[in-house]
């Protein structure tokens, strides 16, 4: 099976604080259709390493291959062409743009890939029936609950089809009724349409769903729990 | 619609305050960009169109230069025999006396030479042709004005002493246009009218002349140059530019600046804002980026939102400018100018006001745009201190810092060396461009001074201020533009408004023309004391002639420099030759030359014995030599030395031409001016009627001018109300938090308006600096263009600027803010983070 994310001792520094080593010679390998969860206190590193392997921060030491892509051979705006293409990014605090409804957010990646404006339609308002929103895809982020935005947020990044999703604490701005609704997707993501997913959390009940547990301490990436996949 | 054109379009809408205002900078540019290059193509087709009516198809002028010499009949003779000349009319110029019992003024009288031609088509202010073929007279309409007279009253004349009466025929529409070439008034008369009245032909002074059909132009011009002589000046028209009357001139140059400085303004409000914008979507565009967009993506995106700006302000200036454009030619026309019709609508006058907007709107963003590509994506979608405080840096680069420094040190080292313009203009870029460096200077010496003595409230507000940094020096480029606005529009009302009106005036003769005719002298004192009067802005005396009351008629005494007697030496004289007469004037202060026209009126030979009046009395003089023409022009009848002249003219009559400072003085001015003059010289022939409706002619331009100075302070007004505005709507998360902590309102505000104050001091101050140099540099280019002009705000605004403004605006942006923390519902605001 293809890894579709291989990271090979990466180390980060934060130029503020140049003694200090945010990540420590951090391994890792995730596998097409494969759900990896990332555990670890707050403050331990974990977004900081989910930034780098999506590409956002810079990589400084070590390497790291995307969908059998060595980013280091990318330049900005190459970056950003193979974010469009090959990434999906779920944030904390949702990050949609306050000023477009549901549906128009979901399509905003498509446009920007330049797919046929009627395929985005129908691409975008599947999506949002994927993620049970099919009834609010009118709404504004202002009208919408966090688990709602959550949601939208989600198939925002399934827009172009990435080979895998990143996402930053998803659940951590929402109740545990919201939580449960936004992980049903992920879960019903993972086991129906195949899609890999790396989840960054420090929410350990989140770990019975993943296929592999990974704990971050101080920098310092290691595996907790891998199941077999058949 | 695409979403990024949706999204723009939204954005929009969500700043509308700040948009419109941006909008409306943008609108007033255009409009006046409009207009100037409508008049500028619409007055010289009115000026061209009546200059044709006037004398047809014209291609050779001749024109005699200012020395005051007639053409004589021979050479109009030969000038008509020159091959390619069809046909010609000579302009005979001569003065007369109106209304001598009323109100006076002098008229000068354009006769008719060997054709009528031109002359036949002469148009009324409607636009109506009058005709003139018959015998009456045709007034311009300024004469009409100040005589009260109107179509078909019957008027009195005195021309050459004779009293004589003429019918109104006509008002010609405006003698503005043609005043440069024509001198002040001009009233045309039938040709058999000029003769009957003078009892001799009249002089001629200028010809225009309609070459044949093929004729080649240039050639023509120089055999008639051939025949003239060195003389007179001959131009094929061709060559002559129609040129625009001055005052339009000036009106358009100061329209042309406002409409820069307009430009300038809404490209800085653009820059401001979209600064401002960029700033607030820094987290909408950080994800942008996050999920795939390009940095041209986003480059494109903000420059999307500002050329949707751009194209409002653009579409709505031209129609703004289309639907005044009647009224601002009206105002143009009432200025005395020809205005002339609303001219067709021009392709430049649409497309150039719309790129250089188009053009400042794209400059304006382009900068913000380039920051919004430059965002730290993972720094701002993990922070949860909100985007703005995200990209407020709390470092200045080494390189902005050193280019400050580098910026400051150079217009010094200009300063030192005294090249004031390039240390101002150093100096300038370096205040607007790399303001950071110091205003994070003057944050951490505040925040210092506050940790020192650990002030609670103040210490908290200097600390927030440090990430306000961009807001501040916004306000404060705004202040300063506000400030150099209110400066360079007073500046124009008093220096460009001065040069106008005495312009205008001028060329109206004057708002209150004193004729003071005495042959007692005139003492130093009374003309003092004309000079003194309060409003009394230009005086010009001119004391150029002597129209003696010993004989019947008026007669003009020149005395003349003998070895160098220029351009009438080219005369022969009739009786004497020039060397002899040269030698017999110089030695004999009693020995005079005049010319045969007066000869011929007063029945004098050469030899005879005549008598003038002089400043001690009757004279006796010697006419030794006759001139064969009467030089055209009010001098030079009657030549004499120079020395025999002084001796007894040494009083000559004088003329005086005052320009009143104020439009609203004219008519106090007038009667006190009247007064001295008639107090001191009993004998005044006549105070010229105080042109006070001429001047109020120019009311509408001074409306125009006012008000789009009120537009363009307002701009300013707007863009600081705007910032203030953006102030609050950036604190409501923050202080949520701070209620939900405990904090009282009254606290909070009290918090606010130290902050507000400590910015907007700041800001002002860096206003104040910003103005200071840019007022200087404008002053010196306007002066350069001469109009003379200091920009200095006095002491008292100043102090106004620095201290009341702060505190009248951190009071005002508090007191709103305290009303939004009443209103405040803290769950809300802080659900977000
Ligand atoms: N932009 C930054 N500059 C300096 N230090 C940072 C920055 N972002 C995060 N850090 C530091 O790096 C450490 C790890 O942060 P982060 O990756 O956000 O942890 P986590 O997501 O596990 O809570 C923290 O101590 C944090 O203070
Ligand atoms: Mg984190």
């Amino acid at each position: 099976m293809a890894a579709v994310l291989l990271a090979d001792k990466i180390t980060h520094v934060y130029p503020s604080e140049p003694g200090r080593h945010i990540l420590r010679d951090v391994s890792m390998q995730v596998e097409q259709g494969e759900f990896a969860v990332i555990v670890g206190r707050s403050g331990s590193g974990k977004s900081t390493l989910l930034q780098v392997l999506g590409t956002m921060e810079p990589l400084q030491a070590g390497a790291l291959w995307l969908c059998g892509t060595e980013v280091t051979q990318l330049k900005d705006d190459g970056l950003a062409r193979f974010r469009l293409q090959n990434l999906g990014f779920v944030f904390q605090s949702f990050h949609l743009i306050d000023s477009l409804t549901a549906v128009e957010n979901v399509r905003l990646p498509m446009e920007l890939a330049r797919l046929p404006r009627r395929n985005a339609l129908t691409r975008a308002s599947e999506l949002l029936d994927l993620v049970g929103l099919s009834q609010r895809s009118r709404a504004f982020p202002s009208q919408l609950s966090g688990g709602e935005q959550q949601r939208v947020a989600i198939a925002r990044a399934l827009a172009n089809r990435p080979a895998m999703i990143l996402a930053d604490e998803p659940t951590g701005n929402l109740d545990r009724e919201a939580a449960d609704v936004v992980l049903g997707v992920f879960e019903d993501l993972h086991k129906h349409q195949q899609v890999t997913i790396v989840l960054v959390t420090h929410d350990t009940a989140i770990c019975d769903r993943a296929d592999t547990v990974w704990r971050m301490e101080d920098g310092v990436l290691s595996l907790a729990r891998s199941i077999a996949r058949q | 619609m695409p979403i990024a054109l949706k999204w723009s379009l939204n954005s929009l809408r969500r700043r509308t305050f700040r948009m419109a205002s941006a909008v409306i900078g943008v609108v007033l540019g255009v409009f006046l960009a409009f207009e100037v290059l409508q008049v500028a193509i619409a007055v010289p087709a009115a000026l061209g169109a009546q200059l044709q009516g006037f004398y047809g198809r014209a291609t050779v002028t001749v024109n005699a230069p200012n020395t005051a010499v007639s053409l004589p009949a021979h050479t109009l003779a030969a000038i008509a025999r020159v091959p390619g000349v069809q046909t010609m009319l000579a302009l005979n110029v001569q003065t007369a006396v109106v209304g001598r019992a009323k109100r006076a003024m002098q008229l000068t009288i354009l006769g008719v030479g060997r054709t009528f031609g031109g002359f036949e088509r002469i148009f009324s202010p409607s636009g109506r042709e009058i005709d003139v073929s018959g015998r009456g007279l045709v007034l311009s309409a300024s004469e009409a004005r100040t005589l009260g007279v109107r179509v078909g009253e019957r008027v009195h004349l005195v021309v050459d002493g004779r009293s004589v009466q003429a019918t109104v025929r006509g008002i010609g529409r405006s003698e503005g246009a043609l005043a440069p070439l024509l001198g002040r008034h001009y009233t045309i008369a039938g040709r058999g009218e000029v003769d009957a009245w003078l009892g001799r032909p009249p002089i001629t002074d200028a010809v225009w002349i309609l070459t044949r059909p093929g004729a080649d132009v240039s050639r023509v011009a120089s055999r008639i140059q051939q025949e003239v002589g060195g003389l007179f000046s001959v131009a094929a028209v061709a060559d002559e530019q129609i040129g625009m009357p001055h005052n339009v001139n000036i009106m358009l140059e100061v329209l042309t600046f406002l409409a820069a400085l307009i430009f300038i303004l809404a490209g800085m409000m653009i820059f401001y804002s979209m600064q401002v914008t960029v700033a607030e979507q820094v987290g909408e565009f950080a994800t942008l980026r996050a999920i795939g967009a390009t940095k041209g993506r986003i480059l494109r995106m903000v420059l999307l939102q500002s050329f949707l700006v751009g194209g409002a302000g653009i579409v709505l200036g031209l129609v703004l400018g289309i639907a005044l454009q009647q009224p601002v030619l009206q105002a143009i026309d009432q200025s005395g100018a020809q205005g002339g019709a609303a001219g067709p609508l021009t392709a430049t006058s649409l497309v150039v006001p719309a790129c250089i907007a188009l053009t400042t709107v794209l400059l304006a963003a382009y900068a913000p745009a380039r920051r919004a590509t430059r965002l730290e994506i993972a720094r701002i979608l993990s922070n949860s201190h909100g985007p703005l405080a995200a990209i407020a840096p709390d470092r200045i680069p080494l390189v902005t810092t050193l280019l400050t420094a580098i910026g400051l040190i150079v217009s010094l080292v200009f300063a030192v060396i005294g090249r004031w313009t390039a240390a101002d203009g150093c100096l300038v870029v370096t205040l607007f461009v790399f303001y950071r460096p110091l205003l994070w200077v003057s944050t951490r010496i505040l925040t210092a001074v506050s940790n020192r003595f650990g002030l609670g409230r103040l210490k908290i507000a200097s600390r927030s201020v440090g990430r306000r940094v961009p807001a501040a020096a916004s306000i404060g480029a705004l202040i300063g533009v506000a400030i150099v606005v209110y400066l360079s529009t007073s500046g124009i009302d008093s220096a460009v408004g001065n040069a106008l009106r005495a312009d205008a005036q001028s060329y109206l003769g004057g708002a209150v023309s004193l004729t003071v005719a005495s042959n007692r002298g005139v003492s130093e004192s009374a003309i003092n004391r004309l000079r003194d009067v309060s409003g009394v802005y230009e005086q010009q005396s001119a004391a150029f002639d002597l129209q003696t009351s010993g004989t019947s008629a008026p007669v003009s005494v020149e005395g003349m420099q003998l070895p160098a007697a220029g351009p009438l030496t080219s005369y022969r004289l009739t009786g004497v030759s020039w060397p002899q007469a040269m030698r017999q004037l110089q030695a004999d202060p009693r020995d005079v030359v005049v010319a045969q026209p007066l000869m011929s009126q007063f029945g004098w030979r050469v030899g005879q014995a005549i008598r003038l009046p002089t400043t001690h009395g009757v004279g006796v003089y010697h006419v030794i030599g006759a001139l064969p023409a009467q030089p055209v022009g009010e001098n030079d009848t009657i030549l004499m030395s120079l020395r025999a002249f002084a001796s007894s003219y040494a009083s000559p009559l004088r003329t005086y031409d005052v320009m009143l400072s104020s439009l609203g003085a004219t008519a106090a001015a007038s009667r006190s001016l009247e007064r001295i003059a008639r107090g001191d010289h009993p004998s005044i022939v006549t105070v010229a009627g105080a042109i006070a409706s001429e001047s109020r002619q120019l009311g509408p331009v001074y409306a125009v001018f006012t008000s789009l100075s009120v537009f363009v302070a307002l701009i300013a007004l707007l863009g600081l109300a705007n910032q203030q505005t953006m102030n609050v709507a950036a604190r409501v998360q923050e202080s949520a938090v701070m209620r939900a902590i405990g904090a009282a309102t009254g606290w909070m505000t009290q918090v606010q308006f130290l902050e507000l104050l400590i910015v907007t001091t700041l800001a002002c101050w860096l206003g104040l600096l910003e103005a200071a140099v840019v007022a200087r540099l404008l002053g010196r280019v306007i002066t350069a263009a001469g109009f003379p002009i200091s920009l200095l705000l006095s002491p008292v605004a100043v102090a106004i600027a620095a201290v009341g403004v702060p505190v009248v605006i951190a009071g005002c942006g508090a007191l709103s803010i305290g009303g939004t923390f009443r209103r405040l519902r803290i769950a809300e605001a802080i659900r977000y983070e």
